[in-house]
């Protein structure tokens, strides 16, 4: 196969499955239903149970776990192309942490109670204050290593500070339901947090995806990425704001998701190689393929307590992440 | 025609650069020398327009450079910095492509490619990883990278550095092929040996100033060298070429 036809298939194939996972997460759940009446649930049409669990709970679901799916996906492959690190994930910059902190703040202080749109704009909050930390501590000429080390030690300052909350809640409920959304889920999201977190992820993801050109340049450095005419102060902004878009408001909508920004690159890259704008639209789709196999887990698994998905999201990435340093290492060993 | 006009350049209180001025014509070589610190890569930036001076400017064809903007500059002008080895597992030739990528991915680009794989002898490393290369075998790539760009200037920070004799004679050659087709090449070399063999003209700098510039002969004297670089040279010539070699310190 040549390379062209090959990215094709690739490109179909990652298609493909993300749609065959949509739909079944679209399919599963207590009220079994047709796939006839499925379809007629989802345009609105038959019974009126049908039509709610479907258009209410189900369809949101999936979309969410599309959508964040995606923007961790993408936001993972241009930051590990970004900061030439492939140890960098969305984590990296403190959007997740500091999404959380707001998402706790709120918890903690009651604030929740007030109104359910609360907690999500309050999260994001949190992600527009880490946004304007990194730019205050960076600079407009921040470099690379400022933007790692500025984003470490809002980190740090975001992980305290929730601890911080944590340690003083007034009761140990409060201190259950903060961990367990801070644990993150897509159970019970309604068409309102679509609405509220899609579009500014969609927003995200048009960001990133037109970084490809200036991340190839930067293979070679800053400075040959500058001599190709490349801004590489601009590229770092439009990547941070992006990250913030495509992860934030589903930090917001469904918790803290680990590993899907770190793991589907490095995934990806042995289908791809390693050309950085590549790497970029196919990141997206095994990342919300990532995130709705996850959710599908969620259902699946009998627990006693609600398997959360943020865990079950690291459990499935982390060997698949672990299989694939040793398969490169044994690659690395025959080189040699 | 690039030219330097009375180029300073600062960092903090250290002044770097100071009233440094020539200029490069199509077709010439120029060779930076001079001591480790002297403002060599600082310059090298400054007229690659990838930094700016504190005063002075530089003019690229009459236009003053730093109202170009950035893609136009970087057509005209192709940057080689020093190092800067590509970690990534990225093939040889999608690292020459990005050669192309001031020109937008419009004209000749694979036609550019395969020229500049083929000028530094590399088409048979096309297809593979840049983590698979030798030392010397990536060093060759990033100059083919830069060469791809078909830049009317090409400006390069040590290129020599990490090649071994015939690769760096390969090297030189492959530069002087290019300035006969009339690219301007500016090029920073230690070796003062190769330097006088292939620049027409060197600029010797020395504590950010120009301490003399001009065609190598003139310039290669072991007085002018010893009291920059505070060791004594011996300067002759073997047939045709010259040698500058270092002597021991006193």
């Amino acid at each position: 196969m040549t390379r062209t036809t090959r990215d094709i298939a690739l490109g179909l194939g990652l298609v493909l499955v993300v749609l065959l996972l949509f739909a079944a997460s679209l399919a599963l759940g207590p009220v079994s239903l047709r796939p006839g009446a499925l379809v007629d649930a989802l345009l609105g049409k038959g019974e009126t149970a049908s039509i709610l669990i479907m258009q209410q709970i189900r369809l949101p679901r999936a979309i969410l776990a599309v959508a964040i799916g995606a923007g961790l996906g993408m936001s993972g492959a241009a930051l590990q192309g970004l900061l030439r690190n492939p140890l960098a994930d969305p984590a990296v910059i403190g959007v997740s942490t500091m999404a959380g902190l707001g998402a706790v703040l709120v918890f903690y202080s009651g604030l929740v109670v007030m109104a359910p749109v609360v907690l999500p704009l309050a999260a994001m909050l949190g992600a527009l204050v880490d946004i304007i930390l990194l730019f205050l501590l960076c600079g407009r000429h921040g470099g690379t290593l400022s933007l790692i080390l500025a984003g470490a030690g809002i980190n740090s300052l975001g992980a305290s500070l929730t601890a911080l909350a944590l340690n003083l809640a007034p009761s140990p409920f409060a201190v259950a339901e903060l961990v367990f959304w801070l644990l993150g889920s897509l159970t019970d999201r309604s068409m309102e947090h679509v609405w509220l977190a899609v579009p500014l992820i969609l927003l995200g993801l048009v960001l990133l995806s037109r970084t490809g050109r200036a991340l190839d340049a930067l293979l070679l450095g800053d400075q040959v990425a500058e001599s190709l005419g490349v801004s590489v102060g601009r590229t770092r902004a439009i990547i941070v704001i992006g990250t913030a878009l495509a992860v934030g408001p589903g930090v917001a909508v469904a918790g803290a998701i680990g590993f899907v920004g770190l793991a589907v690159p490095h995934l990806l890259r042995p289908l791809i190689g390693h050309r950085p704008s590549r790497l970029l639209i196919p990141s997206a789709f095994g990342g919300a393929a990532l995130v709705l196999g996850a959710d599908l887990l969620v259902r699946v698994i009998p627990t006693a307590s609600e398997l959360k998905l943020g865990v079950v999201t690291s459990l499935l990435g982390a060997p698949l992440f672990l299989a694939l340093l040793l398969r490169l290492r044994r690659q690395g060993e025959a080189h040699a | 025609m690039l030219e330097a006009i009375d180029i300073v350049a600062r960092a903090g209180q250290a002044l770097l650069l100071d009233e440094v001025s020539f200029r490069a014509a199509p077709g010439d070589i120029i060779g930076i020398v001079g001591p480790n610190g002297a403002g060599k890569s600082t310059l090298l930036r400054i007229l690659a327009g990838l930094a700016l001076p504190a005063s002075g400017r530089v003019q690229l064809d009459g236009t003053t450079l730093s109202t170009l903007s950035r893609r136009e500059r970087a057509r005209k002008i192709a940057f080689l910095p020093q190092g800067g080895l590509a970690e990534s597992a990225v093939t040889v030739r999608q690292i020459v492509a990005l050669g192309r990528l001031p020109h937008g991915g419009r004209g000749h680009d694979a036609i550019a490619i395969d020229r500049a794989l083929d000028a530094v002898g590399i088409v048979q490393l096309a297809d593979r990883a840049m983590t698979s290369l030798s030392g010397g075998e990536q060093a060759r790539t990033l100059l083919a990278r830069a060469l791809a760009v078909e830049a009317p200037y090409l400006l390069a920070d040590e290129p020599t550095a990490s090649l071994d004799p015939r690769h760096q004679i390969d090297l030189m050659e492959c530069l002087r092929i290019r300035a006969a087709a009339g690219t301007s090449v500016i090029i920073i070399l230690h070796d003062l040996s190769l330097a006088a063999r292939y620049c027409r003209q060197l600029v010797l700098l020395a504590r950010g100033r120009i301490a003399a510039c001009g065609p190598p002969e003139t310039l290669l004297e072991p007085a002018l060298l010893e009291s920059v670089y505070g060791i004594p040279f011996i300067a002759s010539k073997i047939g045709v070429i010259p040698a500058v070699l270092p002597g021991t310190t006193p």
